[in-house]
């Protein structure tokens, strides 16, 4: 015991060295703890945008509409609606009519994806309308209404109550053309899906493609994540030949994203505490070499080499968990702040949204990488402290 | 029985053509309670004979006893056994431990040795109650002036009850006062406790005090005398 006690005071014989030195890890550890969060924020906020707004917890398909995206592939609504407003699990789902189209006004052509939907069957599901930035969501059904990216838009050279054209083969393979007013604009957080994508009243659309109320996809979303195996068992029961795909099988990805993110939580510390551990291991050099003597006289008096080596180990420890304790404490309540607040990248605003990331970004802390970490950086603290013990073992030839 | 005795000890410096010899079969032994000097002009070979009494170096050739233990061919790790339990050690520059207290300095010994808290405390505040320091315990080495710290140095050396101190030039950074204090101590410990005290000195005080003195000159012994 007098062992660690030794050790406690020798860390703080140069107060400005040791506090460098946890100074050090408490930054270390800070930097740490915060990017981690920071980017298992971002990830599981893209994630959270993904779900809610993109692909939903369930989609159902025909199956051959996901291997050709072929129109003519579509689905029965009828088949499935007693069951998805009778299910208590159900939180919204939306019905989609999909298809690939030509847009064209009279400065700009390009190919886009288009979209028929239920505006409000669609705002249940992802609050679409939190994306429309001017004008509105379709009055009427069966209108020729149209809603275009922001960016499209612009390339486009139209703004509200512009007419532009769309053009797209039906059911039969027949070119079909049709005129559209534009009436609302949307940004989303994704500048290629604004860049890439329209949106028009279903019905309508279906009547272009010589559909009657079939649809290509129904998006569904759950009220508890744990029922979505449940509830896609059954929807497959009700239909047998559709595909009932859940998010992870939609975009396998995603799961691996979100295990990226504790990857890279993991990588980007072990390089920071790569670096501390060499600060340590170099400081811990200069005390052996300062108090070579030192040492020497505690060996002649009978202190055994590997109480020596404890001793050089003790040191290590108590400055790594000092700091460590510091920084843990600081990178927590620096995670907690911006927990709530949030981060506002608004600055890089059309970069997050290259990215298809949301300006403001959330960070939150990984409890397990967050629990896990000190022992990491005791580990660390160890290992830097091998080398010096054995130097100090090595330099202990003692004479008077 | 002699407490210290060497048989023929040699100790050679290897140093490629010019080897350097720095004892020369030197034969010493050392009786219970003595209070002995060596003495010598520097590079005479005290501070190895020292050395290797103390189990601090080995002898190129010979052989040390300290009673009837061989220590010249023990291990590394049992000499360093032996030294704990064994030999207690005064150095020239005090060595005290500088983040410990006097108290902690002078039960350093006796904590490595396993003694209990309480037999330490005991034995501590009556050495340091003897040496004067009852009232120091608590102050760090930097809080004490040189005579102080070598008075704390030789109670660390006594603790535990060594069968001999090895005291290298134990005086030689301390002023007069201080020396011939310390020099009282450790005479009075001498006669009280009957431990037996070597020195290596320069120091004429230390010699005028001694009741043996020995002579070193380039590696061996040249006189070798009981002094009255």
């Amino acid at each position: 015991m007098h062992i660690a006690r030794m050790a406690w005071r020798n860390v703080w014989r140069n107060k400005l060295r040791s506090t460098a030195v946890c100074g050090s890890v408490f930054l270390g550890l800070v930097a740490g703890i915060f990017s981690s969060s920071l980017v298992k924020g971002m990830l599981e906020g893209r994630f959270k945008l993904f779900i809610e707004n993109e692909i939903s917890h369930l989609q159902v398909h025909h199956p051959q509409f996901v291997e050709s995206r072929d129109i003519k592939y579509s689905l029965n609504p009828d088949l499935f609606l007693d069951s998805l407003r009778g299910n208590d699990k159900i939180k919204a789902f939306t019905l989609r009519t999909l298809t690939q189209a030509t847009i064209s006004s009279s400065t700009y052509t390009a190919g886009v994806s288009v979209l028929g939907m239920n505006p409000h069957l669609e705002d249940m599901t992802t609050r679409f309308s939190r994306f429309l930035i001017e004008g509105a969501c379709f009055q009427n059904l069966s209108s020729n209404e149209i809603i275009v990216g922001s960016s499209l838009l612009n390339k486009m050279k139209v703004g509200l109550g512009s007419r532009i054209v769309l053009s797209f083969q039906n059911r039969d393979n027949e070119i079909v053309r049709s005129l559209f007013i534009v009436r609302g604009v949307f940004e989303t957080y994704s500048n290629r899906y604004d860049n890439s994508s329209v949106m028009v009243e279903k019905t309508y659309l279906n009547e272009l493609l010589g559909l009657e109320d079939e649809f290509h996809e129904l998006a569904i979303l759950v009220k508890d994540e744990a029922d979505i195996e449940e509830v896609a068992s059954v929807l497959s029961s009700v239909s047998p030949k559709s595909l009932v795909r859940t998010w992870w099988e939609i975009s396998p990805e995603l799961i691996l994203w979100l295990d990226s993110a504790g990857i890279f939580s993991y990588l980007f510390m072990i390089v920071i505490l790569l670096g501390l551990a060499f600060g340590l291991l170099n400081t811990l050099l200069m005390v052996v070499y300062e108090r070579t003597n030192e040492l020497r006289m505690l060996m002649s008096l009978g202190m055994h080499k590997s109480k020596v080596f404890l001793l050089i180990v003790f040191e290590s420890l108590f400055l790594a968990t000092v700091g460590t304790l510091a920084g843990w404490v600081g990178g927590y309540l620096l995670v907690k702040v911006y927990a709530n607040n949030g981060i506002d990248l608004s600055a890089l605003s059309d970069v997050m949204r290259d990215l298809g990331f949301e300006s403001v970004i959330y960070p939150h802390l990984d409890y397990s990488f967050f629990i896990l970490l000190p022992f990491i950086v005791l580990l660390f603290a160890l290992l830097a402290a091998i080398y010096p013990a054995m130097r100090a073992i090595q330099l202990l030839d003692i004479k008077l | 029985m002699a407490v210290i005795k060497t048989i023929n000890v040699s100790k050679v410096y290897p140093g490629g053509s010019n080897p350097v010899v720095a004892l020369n079969n030197v034969s010493l032994s050392f009786e219970k309670g003595e209070f002995s000097c060596i003495i010598g002009p520097s590079g005479s070979g005290k501070t190895t004979l020292l050395n290797i009494i103390g189990g601090l170096d080995k002898p190129t050739d010979g052989k040390v006893y300290i009673e009837d233990k061989r220590i010249d061919i023990l291990s590394s790790y049992d000499r360093i056994d032996f030294r704990l339990h064994n030999i207690g050690f005064v150095f020239q520059y005090f060595n005290l431990i500088p983040v410990m207290t006097a108290f902690e300095n002078a039960a350093f010994i006796m904590q490595l040795q396993g003694y209990s808290d309480k037999e330490v405390k005991e034995r501590i505040h009556f050495l340091l109650s003897a040496v004067g320091l009852e009232k120091r315990m608590h102050s760090i080495p930097s809080e004490l002036s040189g005579g102080e710290q070598q008075r704390v140095a030789v109670v660390r050396a006594l603790a535990s009850r060594p069968k001999f101190i090895l005291a290298d030039e134990p005086t030689a950074n301390l002023d007069s006062t201080s020396a011939f204090n310390l020099l009282d101590i450790m005479q009075k410990l001498n006669f009280e406790e009957g431990i037996t005290f070597v020195f290596s000195t320069h120091d004429q005080r230390v010699i005028d005090k001694a009741r043996r003195v020995i002579k070193m000159v380039d590696g061996s012994v040249v006189e070798d005398k009981e002094m009255q």
